[in-house]
């Protein structure tokens, strides 16, 4: 019984950070790769691909997936992607993406917007949102 | 032995009201989670708190050797931040290079932003406009600047008060600071990308007027007006994976002036130069490794004394990051050469100087940091030295709000 709930908080903490890119059901986005979540996430670009607006929602530092999304996604740790928007914030070049505090707030403003970019845990997928990217 | 943690408190009290006002405002983040509207202001704000001594040095005397001058920068003594006059001296001090700044964006529109930034530092506490500016978007990748803004003159120039963004207490004065830091003009950036190539770039032109110098307060007993006028200038930025490789561009008028010249004359413009300045970074950022280079000229053609001034400058740095740890090596070297016009037979004179420094940075979360850096500075300029040789320990916290 020890061994097992052992086993179940390791199999629980491997997949806190399990996450995908999701967009709109509506969006006529279908897949893009990680560079490309890359370039918009950190306000390179403000277009998808295919065209059309990407607004990036970003979910806060205290969310489980925020630092995997930080290291695997962006390739750079959470306090390294500060570092990189201070730059650019007080620079008068851009503003980092908007935070809401988890995947449930993140659904709620990606399905009503197919200009909106975000990322949820693999768990909260449902029909009103689209996977793009996963890792 | 004589400190002044007195400015350091002031700077940290500072600090704790913008952050205490960045809670009070209505958070955009809070408002999208609510589904509502955006809040149209944005206020952020930065810290950073440095305390520094020279261990040792080469000199003692005054730093400026001209007569009658006030014995404030007693040398052995290191110049950390030119353009503000930031000098250690053998006794511990927090003002030289402390500083607070807060900045609020407000959008007026969806197309049109005013953002305004201003400073406070240890040695300086009357607050110093350093942003105020309209931003008018054209679209995704034109805007323009109109306003108050900071002379983008070398690669951390507009971003040099942030600590949190580079890995070095502050960039190294061999290669930074100037007379002028600000200018009142335009700007017209792009950004956009070409393939995985991230590019940004921009053009820009205004003028600017700097009462009671700091730079020059280094130079001379008397407070001069500086002006740079007619500045032009512009760079452009690649990004792509792990490089970042940008160039830039600036010429402008330059004068000081001054109520008299050190040597008694009755004229009073102390210097009128032609500028022109360039240079080029190549960055490599591998996340557990990078190196960070940087090279720049500038040239000064003087008509009053009718010399010319070419300052060459580089410096090249390394780091790795382990966790929140990031160990940094970084060497930076300054070269000086005059060539006067009507002395041909009058040799060059050289002012070089540079130094070694060993920074360790460690990571508090993700908006603050603390940093100790260790600078073995040199100074060989012929004839009289300027500030000296210089060993230097100093310890910083920065955060971001």
């Amino acid at each position: 019984m020890g061994a097992l709930a052992v086993a179940s908080v390791c199999w629980g903490a491997a997949n806190a950070g399990d996450y995908v890119v999701v967009v709109s059901a509506k969006s006529p986005v279908d897949k893009l790769t990680g560079e490309q979540v890359t370039q918009i996430f950190l306000g390179k670009t403000e277009s998808f691909p295919s065209g059309g607006n990407a607004v990036p929602i970003d979910q806060a530092e205290s969310s489980p997936v925020r630092g995997d999304f930080d290291s695997k996604t962006l390739g750079k740790s959470t306090a390294q992607v500060k570092a990189y928007w201070s730059k650019i914030v007080f620079t008068g070049k851009g503003h980092p993406p908007k935070e809401v505090a988890s995947s449930a707030d993140v659904k709620g403003l990606v399905s009503g917007n197919p200009s909106y970019i975000g990322y949820i845990e693999k768990s909260a997928i449902d029909s009103s949102v689209k996977v793009v990217f996963s890792e | 032995m004589r400190t002044d943690t007195s400015k350091a408190m002031r700077l940290i009290k500072a600090g704790l009201l913008g952050g205490a006002l960045a809670m009070a405002m209505p958070a955009s983040a809070d408002a999208a989670a609510d589904g509502g509207q955006d809040s149209p202001f944005k206020l952020q704000g930065f810290l950073t708190v440095v305390g520094g001594q020279v261990l040792s040095g080469s000199l003692d005397r005054p730093l400026v050797t001209f007569p009658n001058v006030d014995d404030k920068y007693h040398c052995p003594c290191y110049i950390a931040d030119f353009a503000n006059a930031g000098v250690y001296t053998k006794h511990l001090s927090f003002g030289p290079e402390s500083h607070a700044g807060a900045q609020i964006d407000y959008t007026m529109l969806p197309y049109l932003t005013l953002t305004a930034q201003a400073i406070v530092r240890g040695n300086y506490p009357t607050p110093d406009l350093q942003w105020a500016y309209l931003d008018y978007k054209f679209d995704s990748h034109w805007n323009v600047h109109a306003g108050r803004q900071r002379i983008p003159l070398y690669y951390y120039s507009d971003f040099q008060d942030i600590g949190l963004a580079y890995p070095w207490i502050s960039p190294p004065p061999e290669v930074y600071g100037w007379e002028a830091t600000n200018y009142n003009g335009v700007s017209v950036r792009y950004h956009g990308l070409m393939g995985d190539i991230s590019t940004s770039a921009s053009i820009y032109g205004g003028d600017e007027v700097v009462h009671n110098d700091r730079f020059t307060r280094l130079l001379f007993s008397f407070d001069t007006t500086v002006k740079w006028h007619q500045i032009v200038g512009g760079n452009v930025e690649f990004n792509e994976g792990p490089w970042t490789l940008r160039s830039n561009i600036i010429h402008t008028k330059v004068t000081w002036n001054g109520p008299n010249s050190y040597d008694g004359g009755n004229w009073n413009q102390l210097t009128f130069q032609k500028m022109l300045a360039y240079g080029v970074t190549l960055n490599y950022d591998a996340d557990s490794w990078f190196v960070l280079s940087e090279w720049d000229k500038q040239i000064r053609n003087n008509y009053v004394g009718g010399y010319t001034e070419k300052s060459p400058v580089w410096t090249l740095g390394g780091g790795m990051r382990f966790g929140p740890w990031t160990p940094f090596v970084n060497y930076s070297h300054y070269g000086d050469h005059y060539t006067y016009a009507n002395l041909s037979n009058y040799p060059q004179t050289v002012y070089p100087n540079g130094g070694w420094s060993a920074t360790l940075r460690y990571d508090i979360g993700s908006t603050s940091a603390v940093k100790v850096q260790y600078d073995s500075y040199w100074d060989q300029s012929l004839g009289s030295v300027f500030s000296g040789d210089a060993k230097v320990l100093r310890v910083s916290f920065d955060h971001v709000f």
